[in-house]
């Protein structure tokens, strides 16, 4: 297998990705379009600069100032102890402390991770409902035409910004795991493939979470719920017959055959 | 005996340990080409990683980036620069383990740095919330 050498000495975003695309031709997945996030260490730095957690606090909604600070933290341009003393010096109250403890699940899953080895690829434990999940990732998934805005919407964001807020990455994985019955792994891999912080431990630990492979029940979203952190996104004009449009209780019944709760 | 840094896709960074502890050594880094056939990776996420790893290389006196077999790659640069130890740090997947066994096999030295961590808990883990009972007054304090 031949080898071809890097250029390291280039001026610009635009000429790494003319270099790039030319080397490593037939070795990526999409167009050759650079993300609009830069991997420098000094990007990095500008980026944590900027963070101040302010805010923090509405994290759950997905137009709230999250840190985006995670695919540097995978790649390692800045390291998890920086980013805590940042926090630390700059946030306060209970912003900080939130901030902090959701730095910790990093460190959580990588302890897993090292504890678990490769095991971490496979379920951790079984699901915790009876269920046949097919391998492949549907093609309509895959090239967001699933027909429902909300999902539709995540798959175009996950491929154009390489990135999607937690919560959409939550809702996301159940709807692939739990209403289209497709295994974890598949979910896992396509994440994998787009997200810039894609990893093994934060993310495949995290679809193990939803699945219910690494966690007491499976986790799943309703309607009212995607509504609410989405401030009404794609709801208020959505005309489809939308599987999410029921009550927790029903949906439980409908998806596992039982209840959590 | 002289040291390499091997710098993977967890350490894109100057300040990776293993870059901070051989400031002056020679440092490498390679798009393993077996893997991104196997693997579907979008263009976005190799240029984000590529610059991290540009960004790290600069002002080494001693480096190389490429694309092909990560194992080989690593090898031929250590004997070029006449290296018999490769430094790295520590992130678990299992490709770094099989390149560090691999690296370990042909000969090279193996120095593994431990990563960055946020707290000194070194026990047992399942669920989040019994590991954040345990070291939230470190994180927090």
């Amino acid at each position: 297998m031949h080898s071809v050498e890097l250029e390291t000495n280039l001026a610009t975003r635009e000429a790494i990705t003319e270099h790039l695309a030319q080397m490593l031709e037939g070795l990526y997945s999409t167009d050759a379009m650079a993300s609009e996030t830069d991997g420098s260490r000094e990007a990095a730095l500008g980026e944590l600069e900027a963070f101040s957690a302010r805010g923090y606090g509405r994290r759950n909604f997905i137009d709230a100032d999250t840190s985006r600070l995670s695919a540097y933290l995978r790649h390692g341009q800045l390291s998890i102890t920086e980013v805590a003393a940042h926090a630390k010096q700059h946030a306060t109250g209970r912003e900080r402390d939130e901030f902090l403890k959701q730095l910790s699940w990093r460190e959580f899953f990588y302890l897993v991770m090292e504890q678990e080895g490769t095991g971490t690829l496979q379920n951790l434990e079984p699901p915790k409902y009876a269920v046949r999940w097919q391998a492949e990732l549907p093609d309509d998934i895959r090239d967001g035409d699933t027909g429902l805005p909300c999902v539709d919407a995540w798959v175009e964001r996950l491929v154009t910004d390489n990135y999607l807020h937690n919560h959409e990455r939550l809702w996301f994985a159940a709807y692939v795991t739990h209403f289209r019955r497709v295994d974890w792994k598949a979910g896992w891999d396509f994440f994998r493939e787009h997200l810039l912080d894609g990893d093994i431990a934060s993310n495949a630990l995290s679809w193990q979470w939803v699945a219910s492979t690494f966690s007491n029940k499976p986790y799943f979203m309703n309607q009212e719920n995607i509504a609410k952190y989405s401030g009404n996104r794609w709801c208020a004009t959505c005309r489809v017959a939308c599987p999410f449009r029921k009550s927790y209780e029903t949906l439980e019944r409908e998806l596992f055959g039982t209840t959590f709760s | 005996m002289s040291a390499l840094v091997w710098l993977h896709g967890g350490s894109l960074s100057c300040t990776d340990p293993a870059m901070e502890a051989n400031p002056d050594a020679p440092a490498i880094f390679v798009f393993d080409r077996p893997f991104l056939q196997e693997n579907r990776i979008a263009f976005a996420r190799l240029q984000f990683m590529y610059e991290g790893a540009i960004s790290a290389l600069r002002g080494r006196a001693q480096t190389r980036a490429c694309v092909g077999v990560q194992v080989e790659e690593i090898l031929k640069f250590a004997k070029n620069c006449g290296c018999t130890a490769v430094h790295a740090t520590q992130v678990y997947s299992p490709e770094l383990e099989r390149t560090f066994d691999a690296l370990e096999e042909a000969g090279l030295e193996v120095v593994v740095y431990a990563a960055d961590r946020l707290t000194s808990y070194s026990g047992s883990v399942k669920r989040f919330s019994a590991f954040w009972r345990k070291v939230e007054r470190e994180v927090l304090g």
